[in-house]
């Protein structure tokens, strides 16, 4: 009988413990569903325009500095791409890549779209979604404005992203503002940065679209120099000198 | 109390698929692994379960640690040391849909799950051994 009881409650709590970390998650997601909605709402007839002031609050989540032509947000490190491959680099909290990707965000991805767009930046949304069954030998690359990618966070000043993102072997950091917001906002797969070439991704790193695939190039976040997993961190994309 | 074996013993073997899935680049990308451990394991307890009502599997304390250590054995050949304290944990907080939850808080949940659970299981052997030779 003790037995019994002993299992019980052991279950019980587990059953608690599960219960609780489903319902926190559930009522948070609903709450940031709400506001990036009213978000997205509220961005009206604005998206797209020039900022004029220095810096404005135009979308939920992001930072556009027009006066410094900057862009900024936070992101939480995801420790699973310390010791596992992604080519997510970072991906909207809310789609469908969201935890395959090394840094999420609660900025849109589409919102992010608008954000470069109004800074007078431009992408070319050459690449298809028929096109991502290309090999790397294909050479299909995005092409756009050419984008630089900074970090930090508490105790660490601004450094290039691509310091804290180890490849298997070197690899080119050429990052461009490729389009895509039909696809993204279609697909809500979430991405803002992509590691390679994509039909979805806001930016790409340009390598040709299949660099990552089975047996190729792969990315991992670099645990040596970046905070513990769940930290936040900011992330500032500039147009590239 | 009779079937908490089958919940037991089927958690290494739905672990066993999921990071195997894992393992996948291709599937990774695509698929909540964590899904696929907690879908495994509820069929895998079921029909352990089942298994155990028709006498057709008989387990004890040693056929759970005999259990537990060949999937510490292919998770270390899988992954090493270092990989097999974040994947595992990863798999179970992407399937509750967690992102904060500390990977060392699921670890240490797992291993106290493990040893709380084999205690359990060697309890309830006991009694039962302990039941019958009294008859």
């Amino acid at each position: 009988m003790k037995m019994k009881k002993l299992a019980a409650l052991f279950m019980a709590g587990a059953l608690v413990l599960s219960l609780a970390a489903c319902g926190s998650s559930a009522d948070s997601s609903t709450d940031e569903n709400t506001e990036a909605n009213a978000g997205t709402k509220d961005q009206g007839d604005g998206v797209g325009e020039p900022q004029e002031e220095n810096t404005t609050a135009a979308y939920d989540n992001l930072t556009v500095d027009a006066k410094n032509r900057e862009i900024s947000f936070e992101a939480v490190i995801n420790g699973t791409y310390f010791t596992e491959p992604s080519r997510h680099a970072i991906v909207w909290e809310k789609g469908g890549n969201a935890d395959k990707s090394m840094f999420r965000t609660s900025a849109y991805n589409v919102d992010f779209y608008d954000a470069l767009e109004s800074l007078g930046l431009s992408g070319d949304s050459n690449v298809s979604m028929d096109d991502m069954s290309a090999a790397a030998e294909d050479h299909v690359v995005n092409t756009g404005d050419a984008l630089a990618y900074y970090i930090k966070w508490d105790g660490q000043d601004e450094i290039m992203l691509n310091e804290v993102i180890k490849g298997s072997e070197d690899y080119d950091w050429d990052v461009v503002f490729a389009g895509n917001r039909d696809v993204a906002e279609e697909t809500q797969a979430g991405c803002l940065l992509c590691m390679d070439s994509c039909a979805a991704g806001i930016t790409v790193n340009a390598l040709p679209v299949g660099t990552t695939g089975d047996g190729g190039l792969q990315f991992f976040l670099d645990e040596e120099k970046l905070p513990e997993d769940g930290s936040t961190v900011t992330i500032i994309v500039r147009p590239a000198a | 109390m009779k079937y908490f074996g089958a919940l037991y013993n089927s958690f290494p073997w739905a672990m066993s698929v999921a990071i195997t899935c894992f393992r996948s680049m291709w599937l990774q990308m695509r698929v909540n692994t964590g899904y696929i451990f907690y879908g495994c394991w509820l069929v895998f307890a079921i029909l352990f379960a089942t298994a155990m009502k028709r006498k057709s599997i008989k387990t004890g304390p040693l056929f759970s640690v005999i259990n537990m250590l060949i999937w510490i054995s292919y998770a270390l050949v899988l992954y090493g040391w270092e990989r097999m304290q974040i994947v595992p944990a990863s798999i179970i907080r992407e399937g509750i849909g967690q992102r904060v939850l500390k990977f060392a808080v699921i670890n240490q949940t797992i291993f106290g799950f493990l040893l709380i659970g084999l205690l359990i299981i060697l309890v309830e052997y006991w009694r039962e051994n302990g039941n019958k030779s009294h008859r």
